[in-house]
This record gives structure tokens, C-alpha cells and sequence, in this order.
């Protein structure tokens, strides 16, 4: 008799181990697609599991060990106990993921509109993509032959540059947002000198501050070391920062630049004379788009607000820090710092999530 | 003697795998000056005869239009391929889109250009890769 309910034991829990296997696997296979909901949903139940299964085990031993040690109960049936308590954890985590099956679904559909949402936004970028790269391509071609153009034809030229450039950064910027909003951002990162960043960003809107009287000037105490960062995003996140600088300081108002090398970091900021940013509004502008949205229709200045969220993503891929230092009726700081730190992945990717939460 | 005196000159061959005819002739103008002997394939199949009838020193490819012209398709054949499979990828992509080519698509791309690309720079990348390859 004892050895018949050995044996079913055995093979119940054979199967049960199948199943939760299956199961587990089913969750996992969710993972490997990178969403991050079923991951956390995996650690949530990963987690119980865990808890459950100590506590589980170590009333287990406690209840039947001293028996055992005592030889009042013989070794089979230990195991016939052990078993039949195994079945019922079993059991238990059988009808745990039975009972999360309705979320499961709703997740996995979830990620399913999530894919044909990225798989929309990848098509839609290169329709875009294609005719930028011709413009581009053929009005740099064109400034290319400065001298046989005439002044009218020079500053034709120029506009379609700086607004051919403009479409492309406005463009990159809303699909890096829906790439960090729904995954990642992926980081090149190389030993770059942070003031030559800043002097390309100056060159390309000095043009635009002029045509507001703005005085732009750089300060640099002295000589920046180089450090591991994206080139090309940090210049996006200095772009932005000061594009909105000129946007919002008033005519004959003053930008400055300024670079500042620290111990451990390097510390950049755009300080501005617009008006000052309420308190309230300091957090939120990095944070929610739709927020800094309003503030800018209620300004009835152009821009989608997608720039602050985005820069705070990629200065915090960067490990470093973001933040506004707003003095009323002086102005706006903007800071931000990359630390001096050697990188060993020099590729990487972050979500936005762990990017904004750091 | 002129027609020598050019070929002596011409330094790499390089094959354009491009679909868009605007973009092709960007590059087309971007490379001129540059002793670059090139040809132009529009599809995937042309690709494929140009390669082995042109017999190019680099292959610069279009990831963008990855749908029209098949070209991760296109460089895993060529990888494979041991009559190919040295010849220099270049492609041009989007900078977000690296990533997913090495792990998605597991192509070993030799050199990135960020697309849209400044025509300046196209040619002069170009040549430090093939000058810096060849030593």
C-alpha cells in the first residue's frame, strides 16, 4: 500500500514538475521578447515562490525531523509525507498561475499591440528617413559650392540647411522617445572632449540666437578632459537645452555656456535669462511630457516637448545627472554632469524606465 | 593615355546597393573626386550579379531600406559566401537600428555610416576604413 502511494505520488508530481515547467518556460519565452511587464511579473511570482517554498520547506523539515532522527517513523514514510507535501506545493503553484492566467493573456496581448506599435514606428522612421537623407545629402552638396551661388541663393541654401537639419532632429527626437518609452536607448560610447560637443552645438544655433539678439557665449575655466559619452547624444541633450534657452529668453536677453571639470565628473550648464520656472513645474518638465507640453502651448512657443524627457534618459544612460536651478526673475540654469568613470561595455542599451529611475 | 592614366588612379571599387534614386545620386556626386570606380545595384537581384561580375573592393549597402532590397538578406549571403566574404561591409543605417543588426539580425558589419549622412563625410569615412583596412 505504501509503496502504491509512493509511486503515484512519484508520478503526479512528475507530471505537476512538467506542468510548472511548461509554465515557467511559457513566462520566460515572454521575457526573451524584452517586454518589461512579464518580466516583472516573472519576478513577482518568482519571488512568492521563493518565499513560499522556504517557509514551506523549513516547517517540513522542522515538523518531521525530530521523528526521523528519533526512528519513530521509518525513512519510507518520510518520503511518502515529503511527496504528498510536495504535491500539494505543486498544487498551490499550479493554481497560482491557473488563477493569473486572465492576466497573463491581457499581457501578452498588451505586448502584442506594444510589437505593432514599435513595428509601426521602425517603418514610419524610414519613409521619413529617406527623403531627409537626399535633402540633406543634396543641400550640403549644394552649400558645398558656395562661390558660384549668389548672396540670395547663399541664404536660400542656408534656410533649407538649418530647417532640413531642424526636421531631422525633431524627427529623431519623437522616435528615440516612442524607442525609450516602449524599450531602449542604444548608447555608443567612445572618449570624447565635451567642449568640442558644445562648439558644434554653438555653431549650428548661432545663427538663430543672433536672430533674436541673444548673446550665446561659451566659459571654460580650463582645459576638460575627455570623457566616455555618445557623441552624438550628448549633443542632442546640449542642442536641446539650449534651442530652449533661445525659444524662451526674451529679445537681448544672454545664454551661457559653461563648462566646469569636477573630481569625479564633468559639469555642464546652459543658464538663460527667461523667466524663471515655478518650483512646481522643476521636477515635472523632465519627467512627463504632456506637462511640459502644456507649458509650452500655454507659451505659444513651437515644440512638441519631447526634448527635456529625453535628455534626462540619456544623461542617466550616461550615469549622470539632470536637473534645473530656477532663480525668480533671474532666470534658468540648466546642469547637467557625466562622470569621469571608465566604462568597460562601451555599447549599451537601457530602457527608459531604468534610465529616468536611476 | 588619359584612360590610363584615370584607371591607374582608381583606387577602390565599390558597389552601392541603394533602391532610392535621390539618395543614389547623393552619394554619387559625394564620392566624386575621390578615385572611387562604382556601380550602382537597385534590387537584390542585380546586387547579387554585380557582385560577382563587378568584383568590388567594398560593398556600401542601404539598412533603411531593408524591405525593398532584402539587405540583411543580402549581407548574411555575402558572408556566407567564401568567394565574398572578406569584401568590407559598409552600411548605412539609423543610428538606433546598430544594435538590432549585430543581435537580431547577427550580420558582422565593418563599418557604420549614421544615415542621413553628410555628404562631406561619406566619402572621406569611406577611404580612412579601406586606407587603415588595407594596412
Amino acid at each position: 500500500m505504501e509503496s502504491l502511494i509512493l509511486i503515484s505520488s512519484g508520478i503526479f508530481s512528475f507530471f505537476i514538475l512538467i506542468f510548472s515547467g511548461l509554465t515557467i518556460s511559457f513566462i520566460l519565452k515572454l521575457r526573451i521578447e524584452e517586454k518589461t511587464p512579464a518580466w516583472l511579473y516573472f519576478q513577482w511570482l518568482i519571488t512568492t515562490l521563493v518565499i513560499f517554498l522556504f517557509i514551506y520547506s523549513s516547517s517540513l523539515i522542522l515538523k518531521t525531523l525530530p521523528d526521523l532522527t528519533n526512528h519513530r517513523v521509518n525513512v519510507n514514510q518520510f518520503i511518502c509525507s515529503f511527496m504528498a507535501d510536495l504535491n500539494t506545493f505543486f498544487l498551490i503553484l499550479v493554481s497560482l498561475v491557473a488563477f493569473s492566467y486572465k492576466e497573463l493573456k491581457m499581457l501578452y496581448q498588451a505586448m502584442e499591440l506594444e510589437k505593432i506599435k514599435s513595428e509601426f514606428m521602425d517603418k514610419i522612421s524610414h519613409e521619413l528617413r529617406t527623403p531627409l537623407t537626399s535633402t540633406k545629402g543634396a543641400v550640403e552638396l549644394l552649400s558645398r559650392e558656395q562661390e558660384s551661388l549668389n548672396e540670395k541663393q547663399r541664404q536660400l541654401v542656408g534656410i533649407i540647411e538649418r530647417s532640413t537639419n531642424r526636421l531631422i532632429r525633431l524627427i529623431n527626437d519623437l522616435l528615440d522617445f516612442s524607442k525609450t518609452t516602449s524599450g531602449k536607448i542604444e548608447l555608443i560610447l567612445e572618449l570624447d572632449s565635451l567642449s568640442e560637443v558644445v562648439d558644434e552645438v554653438v555653431k549650428d544655433l548661432i545663427l538663430t540666437s543672433k536672430e533674436k539678439h541673444l548673446a550665446l557665449t561659451v566659459e571654460t575655466s580650463k582645459k576638460i578632459p575627455p570623457v566616455f559619452m555618445d557623441k552624438v547624444r550628448i549633443g542632442q541633450v546640449l542642442n536641446n537645452l539650449i534651442e530652449n534657452a533661445i525659444k524662451f529668453t526674451p529679445h537681448g536677453g544672454s545664454i551661457t555656456i559653461s563648462l566646469e571639470d569636477r573630481k569625479d565628473d564633468i559639469l555642464c550648464s546652459v543658464s538663460d535669462t527667461s523667466m524663471s520656472i515655478s518650483p512646481l513645474d522643476t521636477g515635472r518638465i523632465f519627467t512627463e511630457f504632456h506637462k511640459t507640453a502644456k507649458i509650452i502651448l500655454a507659451k505659444g512657443v513651437a515644440g512638441v516637448g519631447l526634448g527635456l524627457p529625453l535628455s534626462k534618459a540619456i544623461i542617466r544612460s550616461h550615469r549622470g545627472e539632470i536637473w534645473v536651478e530656477s532663480v525668480a526673475g533671474k532666470g534658468n540654469k540648466f546642469i547637467f554632469s557625466l562622470p569621469k568613470e571608465k566604462r568597460k561595455r562601451m555599447r549599451h542599451i537601457f530602457s527608459f524606465e531604468e534610465a529616468t529611475s536611476l | 593615355m588619359d584612360n590610363l592614366d584615370k584607371e591607374l588612379k582608381i583606387k577602390h571599387k565599390v558597389l552601392i546597393v541603394e533602391n532610392d534614386p535621390d539618395i543614389i545620386a547623393v552619394i554619387l556626386i559625394s564620392i566624386e573626386g575621390y578615385n572611387f570606380l562604382s556601380q550602382v545595384a537597385s534590387s537584390y537581384s542585380k546586387a547579387l550579379v554585380g557582385l560577382s561580375n563587378f568584383q568590388p573592393d567594398v560593398i556600401l549597402l542601404d539598412a533603411m531600406a531593408n524591405n525593398a532590397l532584402n539587405t540583411f538578406k543580402l549581407c548574411r549571403e555575402i558572408r556566407l559566401n567564401p568567394q565574398f566574404s572578406q569584401i568590407p561591409l559598409i552600411l548605412l543605417s539609423a543610428r538606433g537600428q546598430r544594435a538590432e543588426i549585430e543581435k537580431i539580425h547577427k550580420i558582422k558589419v565593418d563599418l557604420y555610416i549614421d544615415a542621413p549622412f553628410n555628404p562631406e563625410e561619406l566619402p572621406k569615412s569611406m577611404i580612412s576604413f579601406l586606407e587603415k583596412k588595407r594596412t
